[in-house]
């Protein structure tokens, strides 16, 4: 085993569940802890960009996917960054690179596509191929019947993965980032459940929550512990399948993961002030090397996942301009306007509006996570060995050689980290 | 509002509505009727070009088209199944879902969507919806009772590979190429406003229902209410009419 590792991933899923149950209960307090994580957010990937962050093993960030050191003088607007990163493309193109982009219909891959649409010459769009599925095209029917549709070139993204997609001499780009910049959608998920979650707290604390409402943009996010560790316990599930994990998890988890957290932000000299900042922190330096890397190791079977990171896969909103524009731009209308999913993304539905003129699309688009629900589960298997499945993937090492959970050697590493690493924060 | 599609319906036309189109941009109800589920939810299906939404069986007496948009639901993680309403299980294609009463609460006008443009997308966005509900109430209706000649879609749906191509033409006693069914829905799912889908309609009868001896496009817009477009009777072909003995 070559350390630190370069991902890593704990997922309950048919073909882990009965592994972690078992590591789970010879692990330490932070093992225990991790594997709550992953039945809360399933999977547990996070990772640390900045800012102290313990695991149970030897961890680092691709050197591709580092955090740039945060310039608080940085004032590019979101359409300029946009219009830069669709010119260096453009200059790819004009050095005879061809790609291939990884269209979901939803919101980032959209923007990327009109940036692309609006900065590329025709001849210049001719090397560029949209991969997508049925979803892609009843996410946005508009976009796609008026500009994708006759006018690229279109593979179906469910059997054309990374590894065909560069065989066939592609780079695709992939906006799996775009959540990052903007928030993420378990914070979504509580402003959707937050007159819920007030229900189920004192008086005291409801009042004060509901004064909250009107503040989104500017109370710290500390006022809304209460609601935040409501949305953080864990619930049993009635469910049965991969959701039958039947084991107890820790009272205090919702209290931990909190103060994980929070002393990441605090370590980090990055501004996170809001609500909405506190979870788009989690994502933006937590969860980004999840949302980066995960295409170039579950989407590809052949190639070699270094070869992928370094030599082909785009991420679009991986710039340095995209990662200073995201920290500099939180609580000021271009993220979100108000609490609930409608204005989620601002600057990015202002920018296709601007190309698409799609009035519904502006007000009323959500987002939707497609990757996992229409890529990532019906691709095909057929030609892989069931133990070197996506399933059994567990994350990549400092050669980035894939490990497997369905290996020996790869049980006994984790359940040897795991069994030595305690809560340390 | 008249509705002279609801005489169709004598069962239910004057029923407390027991069904809903949720949409969760606004986390509030579209629209609501009283009349058919399926239409409803084929309602949802049309709108889901403009909007992420769900079709609800509901009981909620006090819930009308004047009033939904007001109304959400308590608590999502109760719709934990994929296509709900719950922003992590959402899709863009329609679904439907049975809801409890006592998940329905008056929440007021969505604040994400209280400003004057936003607030106006809102209000289109019903009146568009309820266009189309008025639309497919009445093209379901005519063709139930007026499309005569529905052979080629029994052999479309059940003789798919087995019956000669030639024999999949007509759909209805139109020529639309595959009915005036698929004409309407297909100029709702991608139009962009009541007056483009209007325009569309009536264009579309014009040019394809000129052998029309059934009356098909009489009865659609009398049962949608909707004035019919002034046709010039010297356009028409020659009407093939019945041959009685």
């Amino acid at each position: 085993m070559n350390t630190p590792l370069l991902f890593s991933n704990i997922v309950i899923n048919p073909s882990q569940r009965d592994f972690w149950k078992q590591v789970r209960s010879n692990s330490d307090s932070g093992g225990k802890f991790m594997i709550d994580l992953a039945r809360k957010y399933n999977p547990n990937r996070f990772v640390a960009r900045l800012g102290e962050w313990s695991l149970p093993w030897q961890q680092d960030v691709p050197e591709k996917y580092k955090l740039p050191a945060y310039d608080p003088m940085f004032n590019k607007s979101f359409n300029k960054v946009t219009d830069q990163r669709a010119l260096e493309i453009k200059k790819l193109i004009q050095q005879g690179q061809k790609f291939a982009l990884m269209y979901s219909g939803g919101i980032d891959s959209t923007l990327a596509l009109s940036a692309l649409i609006k900065n590329l010459t025709t001849e210049e769009l001719q090397s560029i191929i949209i991969t997508a599925n049925e979803q892609s095209v009843i996410e946005n029917p508009v976009f796609w019947s008026k500009f994708i549709w006759g006018k690229f070139d279109i593979l179906n993204s469910t059997t054309h993965k990374y590894d065909d997609l560069i065989e066939k001499g592609y780079r695709p780009i992939t906006a799996d980032e775009g959540d990052c910049l903007f928030g993420m959608l378990f914070a979504l998920d509580l402003y959707q459940h937050y007159d819920y979650y007030c229900e189920n707290l004192s008086s005291r604390s409801q009042l004060n929550l509901q004064n909250l409402k009107n503040s989104f943009n500017t109370a710290h996010y500390s006022k809304y512990k209460d609601i935040i560790i409501k949305h953080f316990e864990i619930k049993e599930s009635t469910r049965g399948g991969i959701h039958n994990f039947q084991m107890d998890s820790d009272p205090n988890f919702a209290e931990l993961w909190y103060a994980k957290i929070v002393k990441n932000i605090e370590t980090s000299n990055v501004p996170v002030h809001t609500l909405h900042d506190f979870f788009w922190w989690q994502i933006f330096n937590l969860k980004y090397v999840n949302c980066a890397m995960r295409c170039s190791i579950y989407l590809n079977d052949r190639i070699d996942v270094r070869t992928v990171v370094e030599d082909y896969a785009i991420n679009w909103f991986n710039s340095p301009d995209y990662q200073q524009w995201s920290m500099n731009n939180n609580n000021n209308g271009e993220k979100i306007v108000e609490m609930g999913p409608a204005t989620y993304k601002m600057a990015s539905r202002k920018y296709i509006h601007d190309l698409d003129k799609n009035d519904w699309y502006f007000y009323f688009k959500l987002k939707i996570g497609s990757l996992g629900a229409s890529v990532m589960m019906f691709q095909d298997l057929s030609n892989v060995d069931k133990s070197r499945s996506p399933n059994y993937r567990f994350g990549v090492d400092s050669n980035y050689d894939v490990l497997y959970v369905s290996d020996k050697t790869t049980q006994e590493y984790i359940t040897n980290c795991m069994s030595n690493y305690k809560i340390d924060w | 509002m008249n509705r002279p599609w609801a005489e169709y319906y004598p069962a239910n036309k004057n029923t407390p509505n027991r069904y809903a189109l949720f949409a969760p941009p606004l986390d509030r109800f579209l629209i609501v009727d009283n009349l058919d589920p399926w239409l409803l939810f084929e309602t949802g299906k049309i709108i889901s070009s403009k909007i992420i939404n769900v079709s609800y069986i509901l009981k909620a007496d006090e819930l009308t088209n004047d009033n939904c948009l007001n109304y959400g639901t308590r608590h999502k993680r109760n719709e934990i199944m994929y296509g709900s309403s719950s922003m992590s299980s959402i899709k863009q294609s329609a679904s439907m879902a049975f809801l409890k009463e006592n998940e329905i609460v008056d929440k007021g006008w969505s604040k994400e969507f209280d400003t004057v443009d936003r607030k106006k997308a809102v209000l289109d966005l019903q009146e568009y919806a309820l266009f189309v509900l008025q639309c497919i109430h009445a093209i379901t209706i005519a063709e139930s009772y007026r499309n005569l000649w529905p052979e080629s879609k029994y052999l479309e749906d059940f003789f798919p590979n087995t019956s000669p191509a030639e024999f999949k033409i007509k759909f209805d006693p139109t020529e639309a190429p595959r009915g005036m069914m698929h004409e309407i829905k297909n100029i709702l799912y991608h139009s962009s406003s009541i007056t483009e889908a209007r325009s569309n309609i009536d264009k579309a009868w014009i040019e394809y229902s000129q052998t029309d001896n059934a009356s098909f496009r009489g009865l659609f817009y009398s049962a949608s209410g909707l004035t019919p477009p002034i046709v010039d009777n010297n356009m028409l072909k020659d009407k093939i009419t019945f041959w009685a003995c």
